[in-house]
Order: C-alpha cells, then structure tokens, then sequence
C-alpha cells in the first residue's frame, strides 16, 4: 500500500508545531530533535553555523544581532520602517531594491554580510521542519497542510505556498487557524452539531479572534479580528518588569537599560509564566542576570494575576466587537475554543468565560496543549485527505463561496422569543425539522414563523450576590433570539390532541432561496405548507 | 442542536389575529441571503460543493444526512449483501440460559444474543434488533410474572452482550479473540483444493483489515495483476486485531497501585506478544498461500519460459552460423580437390598424348627409313635424300602435334609408298601444311 505520507504544520511567530497522522488516522504532535513539541521559529548563524528553532533561540541572548525572527509576518510584505522598528534587537532588515524585506547578518568574522530574504529564511525553516518530520516518520512527506491567521493578504499566502513548494513540502491545502482549531475541537466531522463558535488564539505576539459558524459541518469564519494588545510576549513583559523593579530594588542595579539583561530575563519568565498555569507558584532565576549577580525569586499566581489584570482587557473587548460585528449576542455563541500557548493562562480563561453566559462552553480539551490546537488540525484535515473524504483542489475562495442566511429563522414562540431553527449564516441549501408540542388543551397548532436576531442581554442586576439562584434561573430563562420580523403564520387543525401529541415543522431553503415551510402531525397525517418567496 | 435529533419546544397558543385553521398567511420575503466563504476543512465540503454543482436545489434531504446515508451504503456494499431479513430465531440452549454473568469474559456474546451464526457479520441493526427481541423474552419483570422470582441471570448476560456489541471498540476487541472462529492456516501442501482451502481463510482474516475492501483470492482465471495485488495487500496486511480482551484483571481488586501497575505492565506484555504472534500467523498464512498457489507457479514459468526463448533464440543463431561457416569451408576444400585431381588428369592426359605423340614420331621414322626414304625403289638413298626426307619428317612432326593426325599422315604415305607414289604424297603433305 503505498500510502501517502502528509503532515499538518503549523507556523507562528513564535511556535512551530508539526502534527503527524498516526495508525489510528488521528492527528499526533511529534517531538523534534531537541525532544520538543514545539520548535521555536527563530534561525540563528554564528561563524559558519545555522542553527534553528531552541538552539537559534538560545542565541537570542548574545547574538541578537544575527538571529533572524518574526520572519513569517515579513513574508510577502514589502519593507516598511515599523516593520524595521518592531524587529529591532534582532538581526537588521534592509529594504532591497525592489522594495521587499532582507535580513542582513554579519555572522563572518570576515566581515561580509549574508541578506537572507523572508521567503529564504522561511524555506531554510521549513527544510529543517520537514527533515524533522521525515525523520521521526522514517519516510518522505508528500504533502502538508498549512495554516495561517485569517488575516494574511493573497500575497502572503501566495508567499508562503511558494515558500512550501520550495522547501520540499509541496502544499496540499492552505487553511485559516481558526478553522484548523474548529476541526481540531470537532466541528465540521461525523456528528458534529450546529454550532457557533468564537476560536480565541492568543500567540506569541498578539491575538486572533474569529466567530467560526459551523452549520450542517460546513465551517465558516463569519467574522475575525487581530489585537497584538494580548499576547505572550505581553505578558512576558508584565513579568518581566515585576521582576526587573525586584531586582533593582534588591540590589541597586537597572535591569531594564542592560539590553542583554532583559533578554535573558525574558527568556526566564517565559517558563515562569508556563508553570503558573499548572501551579500556584513558579520561580524564576536567571544566572548573572546584571552586574554579575544572580537572580533568584519566585512568583505566585494571585501576584502574577493582579500584574495582569489590565493586561486581558483588550482581549475581552476584541471579543466583544467581533462578536456584535458579525451580528451574534454572545449568549448565542455555543462554545469558546482556546488556542495558543498563551491561552494556557488561567485568569484570561477565566476572564474570557466570565463574558459568556453559563450555557456557552468553554473549550480547552482539544489537544494535550493549547498551541498545539492548530497544527493537530491541519493534520486531521491531512488525514481526511488522505482517506479520500476530503478534496485538496478545493481552496480557492471563489469556489467556496456559498449563500448563508442574513438572519435567523425560527418559530415564535413567544411575544419576544424565537425559537431558531435555520440559524444565521447556514449555506444554502439547508432544511431542518423541529418537534413541537401544543400548548395545553389546543387541538390546533399556531405556528408563527419569523426572522430574528439575537436577543440584548439584560441589564445585570444589582444584588447579584444575594440571590444567585433566582439569577440562575432569570438567565436560563431569558430568550436567546427575539422576533424582529414575521414572514408567515399557519394553522394546523389537529382531530385530538393531548401532552403527548408532537407535530413536525421542517424548515427548508433551496438554492432558490425560497423557505418552504411544513408542518406534519405524523398520527393523523394531516400537513400544511407554506412557501415564503425571496 | 443537532441536525439529526429535533429538539422539542412548546408552541404559544394562537392570537386572536391568526388566520383560521388549516389555512396560511404569508407577509413578507425572506431576507436577502449574504455571500460567504467556506473555510475547506472537514468531511461535507467536498459533499456540498457537489450538491451545489449538481442543482440539487429541491432535494430537500440534508447533505449531512445525505452524506450519511452515502457511507452507510457504502459499508453496506462492502460488507455483502446479507439475507438477514427472515431468519429463524436461534434456539436457546440450557446451558446458554444457565450463563453465569458474572463470567462474562467466557460467554459467547453472539450467541446471546441468537447472532451466533452471522458473527462479525451482524450489523449494529442486527445486534439492536435481536436485543430488543431477547430483553422481551427474558426482562426480569416478565419471569416475575411468570413466578420465577430473581431470575435475573441470563438478562444480565443479555445487557453485557448488549453493551459490548454496541461499544466499537469493545466490539473489536471482542471480534479479535472470537473463540468460534478458527484460527487455524493451512499448512501449504494443499496444492490440490488451493482454492477450496485458501479461498475461506483469507474471507476470514479480512474482517480484522484496516483496509476495507479486502481484495480476494480469486480463481484460475484472475488476472496476473490482480494476484499480485492481492499478495502485495497481504504481505502489507494492516489489522486492527487486538487482544485487550485476554487481559487478566486485578483479581484483588483492592487497588494497590503498584499491584495495579505490575498488572498493566503484565497485559501489555502480553497484548504485545499476542499481536506479534498473530502478525506472524497471517504472515505464515500468506507464505504458505504463496508456495502453493499454483497461479504463481504458472507465471513462474510464463516468466521462465518468456526468459529462456530469448536466450534460445540467440544460442541457436550462433549455432547456425557456425555450420554455415563450416558448410562454406569444407565446400572450398573440396573444390580445391576437385581442381587438383583435374589438373592432374590433364596432365596425365597430357603426357599421354605426348607419350602417343612421341610413339607416332617414332613409328613415321621408321616408316620414312622403312619405305627407304621415298628414294626410288630398290636404290639406296642418297644422304640428300635422307636429309630432305628428314627434313620433310621433321615439318610435319613440327606442324602435327598431334598423335592421330601424325597416325593418319603414316597410314597415308604407307599406302601412297604401296602405290609407288609415295614421294609425291609426301611432296603434297608438306605443301598442305
């Protein structure tokens, strides 16, 4: 059987993650040569030598100047001064004649420059990546499945696929982060319900959050935003001048002007931060960290959350925006999947559920670690592919493209409460059947059908502390979606009915976009139907 | 909310205002629908895009229900079309009803169920059928009623059966250590019945492939290609078989971790080493299916055959050659020969004729001097009568080289010489020549 070999990869500014597809077909992240499972994207060149991922990290600290970083947000852009300025303190990056970006490293004692392109470095990276891989497979990869944030242009994605085609790792599918990290959470396989999902990625150096609606398992981002305001290396910096102000005030020395200094502290706090999401307490200790003296102290959670309080913030408003933007309430949103090495932090989970009613779930079950979401994703989408289900030629947007309903559809069952049945952003066609039961003692069933939108969220009360359990309850209680506007009424007149009495009502939209309505008491057989045009 | 299961909500009752019964009222169009991209990930995709394609835009049955319903006829065709439909229900056995449930492990789950026949065969519908149909039987509410108070045993066996032919990973595990199913391979000296005897083994070790379908054995008649395919899958058979269900279980069962850890440790050993031998028991089967399969021997000998009449054909040019070779030398010999004796007769011929010649010279000389030289009769020649006679002799020997002519010109004179005008024949020959 000579079955192709494809892996799921995923690239980030920090991170990269290599994801496998084992015997059981199922997604596995492997470890690299250093027994990681994720590679730091960093390539490092001291005299002759090229080093990657933690080796080239290492080197952050005393060869700054030619450890090349962030190269995958430079790729297929042109050079820009901020570009320059965010990057500065690692290796330089020149404007070529062309306009693009080049690194310029001057590892060689001799005195020449080496300019390394982004699409150089990105391909020298990738070629490790892949060696890696085939390594720990033992076989040579046909193909990957990439993925990459929602918001790179045409021409990054173009640069990254010829980046691939280049290192050898010919490209089966570009996919977006989010909808990698909803396949990975389930979305869009066998069985999968409808839901509404806000994928919340928190990486190295800012954050993504998209609205992901997955209807009948067609996955679709419905809306997206990026905020580099949260992120690990924000938090990393929170830290850092915690300890830094600990430091000098112990010892009388400045840490924050000593560039060398901060780089190695920062180095130290990013473990400090990882252990804080599993204990309550985590050291740090940075070896001659200024002045020759060492540095030796301990963080606990409640001190490192009160540090980060206002740090989270923009993240909840991010989420917020995109949420309204897109036209959902966040109680309509069924479920929150955290991915990204940063999501990992307990008080931002914790203040990323405080914003979601009770219902809505918040998911972190995907994988054996958050930033391995995304590349566990790709690898299950390189599996489908692999088994035939899925279809490789198909990414190019204009054949995706497909007609979604502007609003909700339901049944009103209520003044102010509707119940949904087609949700908003369903691909057209679509059809959906509900149970109802008739109120008691009718023997005729009133169905209202209407078009809706999500429900404002009450206004929260004042003593909410006193009496939680009557707040449970209002809040069950309290309609998702409300009737914004009626599109058809039909009378169903039943012989007998009793509680135990069900009729069907099938809500159906064809590619014509005409709802066709039904409703069936199965006993008797009595039908009515009605057809709401476009 | 799930696409296959409803979720059920209570309808308000109708307004005054709503229109009579069995009767519609339609206010306005549904909104403008929006344009958006799909993102390629998971299995309907590929599915969807198809129906868009096709125009599907009446087919009122959902795509993921459709897709459903595409696998399960998938797997349906895989499996073989079953007449389950009619079949008599299995006779229960005493000692099927005197099943012990706490001996679970040792109960035969298919037979339990009345399955024993269809086995690995029985769908997840069968099983669901036949349960319902035996909890009816043996409900322990029902042997209450009948007075069999506590007779609970075989419903308990029933439940377990029930719950490990419902659970796919249960099921499999089960399925992999199903003790009516033989695990016994032909030893490979059945060159005869290869068919009769391979053909059901390999139907057999197919269920435990990861790889479905399986391709078969075949007969005679299939093609070169399909058996070899069918050894390469074999010999690259991938199988889900596992042993998990041979563990022993913690009999303490007071949770000693350590004991509980010596235990795991104990199992996956042995888990390991069943899988080893079972991969080297399929590997066996495939050897010895090899060895004697007598399609493999035929196209061993195609190839040999293919091979030799190559080389036959060469040695035979090479062969032919050389004669003709050989042919061509001795031809030249014996034209050599030929040419030899030839000259060599000529010459005999040659000094024959000389030899004739020299003989007839003679015999004209003693003719000349016997017929006294031409000089007239009775008188003695003259020595210039000698000497022109001689002379004369000595033309004609010149001009008649040959023996006869030389005979004829004797014959002549001596009769001219007999005639008495011998001198004038003479003078006449010599004139002629």
């Amino acid at each position: 059987m000579a079955a192709k070999t494809y892996i799921g990869l995923s690239v980030g500014n920090h991170n990269s993650v290599i994801a496998i597809i084992n015997k059981d077909h199922r997604a596995e992240v492997i470890a690299n040569e250093d027994g990681e499972h994720k590679t730091p994207t960093y390539i490092a060149f001291s005299g002759e030598e090229e080093y990657h991922g933690s080796q080239a990290k290492h080197q952050i600290v005393r060869n700054a100047q030619n450890t090349v970083a962030g190269f995958r947000d430079i790729l297929g852009k042109p050079y820009s001064a901020a570009m320059a300025e965010q990057h500065a303190g690692f290796a330089a990056i020149e404007a070529e004649a062309d306009g693009s970006a080049v690194f310029v490293i001057h590892a060689d004692e001799s005195g020449s420059s080496l300019r390394l392109t982004a699409h150089d470095a990105t391909v020298r990276y990738l070629v490790r990546l892949r060696t890696t891989a085939e390594e720990y497979l033992g076989r040579k990869i046909d193909g990957a499945v990439l993925a990459v944030p929602v918001w790179f242009t045409e021409a990054q994605r173009a640069s990254i696929t010829a980046a691939c085609a280049d290192a050898g790792l010919p490209l089966l599918q570009l996919v977006t982060e989010p909808a990698a990290a909803a396949l990975q959470y389930g979305l869009g396989r066998e069985g999968s319900a409808d839901s509404v999902a806000l994928v919340v990625d928190v990486g190295g150096t800012g954050s993504d959050v998209s609205l992901v609606a997955a209807t009948g398992g067609l996955v679709s981002v419905v809306g997206s935003a990026h905020t580099t305001a949260v992120s690990g290396e924000a938090i990393d910096d929170v830290l850092v001048n915690h300890f830094a102000a600990e430091f000098t005030r112990a010892h009388g020395v400045d840490v924050m002007g000593n560039k060398r200094a901060v780089r190695k502290l920062r180095q130290a706090v990013e473990g400090t931060k990882r252990t804080l999401s599993s204990a309550t307490t985590a050291p740090c200790a940075v070896e001659s960290l200024a002045d020759g003296i060492d540095f030796n102290s301990s963080v606990n959670r409640t001190r490192f959350d009160i540090l980060c309080t206002r740090t989270y913030a923009p993240l909840l408003e991010t989420i917020e925006k995109v949420v309204a933007e897109a036209g959902y309430s966040l109680a309509t949103v069924d479920q929150v999947l955290l991915c990204g090495g940063a999501a990992r932090v307990r008080r931002l989970q914790s203040k990323v559920a405080s914003l979601f009613p009770e219902s809505t779930e918040i998911r972190d079950d995907a994988a054996e670690e958050l930033d391995e979401v995304i590349a566990a994703g790709c690898a299950e989408q390189a599996a489908l592919i692999a088994q035939g289900v899925a279809d490789p030629g198909v990414q190019a947007a204009a054949e995706l493209k497909a007609d979604v309903l502007a609003h909700v559809v339901g049944l009103q069952i209520d003044a102010g409460n509707l119940a949904p049945v087609l949700r908003k952003d369903t691909p057209l066609p679509a059809s959906r059947s509900v149970r109802v039961a008739l109120p008691k003692g009718e023997t005729r069933a009133y169905i209202a059908v209407s078009e809706g939108e999500p429900a404002p969220p009450k206004p929260e009360s004042e003593e909410e502390d006193e009496d939680e359990d009557e707040e449970d309850v209002e809040e069950e209680s309290a309609p998702l979606f409300r009737p914004t506007r009626l599109l058809a009424e039909m009378v169903l007149e039943l012989d007998a009915a009793d509680e135990n009495t069900r009729v069907e009502v099938t809500f159906f939209v064809g590619t014509d976009k005409k709802l066709t309505v039904t409703a069936t008491e199965p006993v008797s057989g009595k039908i009515i139907t009605a057809v709401i045009p476009q | 909310m799930t696409a296959d299961a409803p979720f059920e909500i209570t309808l308000c009752a109708a307004p005054a205002t709503a229109p009579a019964a069995g009767t519609t009222k339609v206010y306005g169009p549904i909104s403008a629908t929006q344009e958006r991209v799909l993102s390629p990930v998971g299995v309907y995709v590929q599915h969807y895009l198809r129906r868009l394609e096709n125009g599907d835009a009446d087919d009122q049955t959902d795509h993921v229900k459709a897709h459903a319903d595409h696998t399960a006829a998938e797997a349906a065709k895989a499996i073989g079309n079953l007449d389950l439909s009619e079949e008599e229900d299995e006779e229960e056995s005493e000692d099927l009803l005197m099943t012990d449930p706490k001996e679970w492990k040792q109960q035969d789950h298919y037979a339990v169920l009345g399955l024993s026949k269809l086995r690995y065969r029985a769908t997840l519908d069968d099983v669901i059928k036949s349960h319902r149909k035996k909890v009816l039987r043996h409900h322990p509410d029902k042997k209450a009623a009948q007075g069999h108070l506590n007779d609970d045993g075989f419903f308990k066996c029933i439940q377990k059966a029930f719950e490990i032919l419902t659970d796919h990973t249960k099921r499999r595990q089960w399925d992999s250590v199903d003790p009516a199913i033989s695990d016994d391979i032909p030893s490979g000296k059945e060159k005869a019945k290869f068919y009769e005897v391979f053909g059901p083994v390999f139907a057999r070790e197919a269920r435990f492939s990861n790889v479905q379908p399986v391709p078969i054995l075949g007969d005679d008649s299939t093609a070169r290609e399909e058996v070899e395919q069918f050894y390469n899958f074999w010999y690259s058979f991938d199988s889900w078989r596992s042993f998990e269900y041979l563990d022993k279980e913690d009999v303490s069962g007071g949770g000693n971790r350590d004991d509980k850890r010596y235990n795991d440790a104990k199992n996956r050993k042995e888990r390991a080493t069943r899988k080893k031998e079972d991969i080297q028991r399929v590997r066996t089967l495939v050897d010895n299916a090899l060895k004697v399969d007598p399609r493999m021997a035929r196209f061993k000998e195609e190839d040999k055959l293919k091979r030799n009449s190559k080389r036959n054909a060469r040695e035979e040019e090479i062969k032919r050659a050389a004669e003709e070779k050989k042919a061509a030398e001795e031809a030249a010999k014996k034209a050599e020969a030929n040419a030899a004796m030839a000259e060599e007769e000529q010459k005999k011929a040659r000094q024959q004729a000389h030899k004739q010649l020299k003989k007839e010279q003679r015999a004209l000389k003693i003719a000349f001097k016997s017929m006294n030289f031409f000089a007239p009769a009775g008188a003695t020649p003259s020595d210039a009568d000698i000497a022109a006679a001689t002379e004369k002799l000595d033309k004609i020997t010149a001009a008649k080289t040959d023996a006869e002519a030389l005979a004829a010109v004797r014959t002549e004179l001596e009769a001219a010489h007999a005639a008495g005008n011998g001198s004038a024949t003479l003078d006449n020959i010599v004139s002629k020549l």
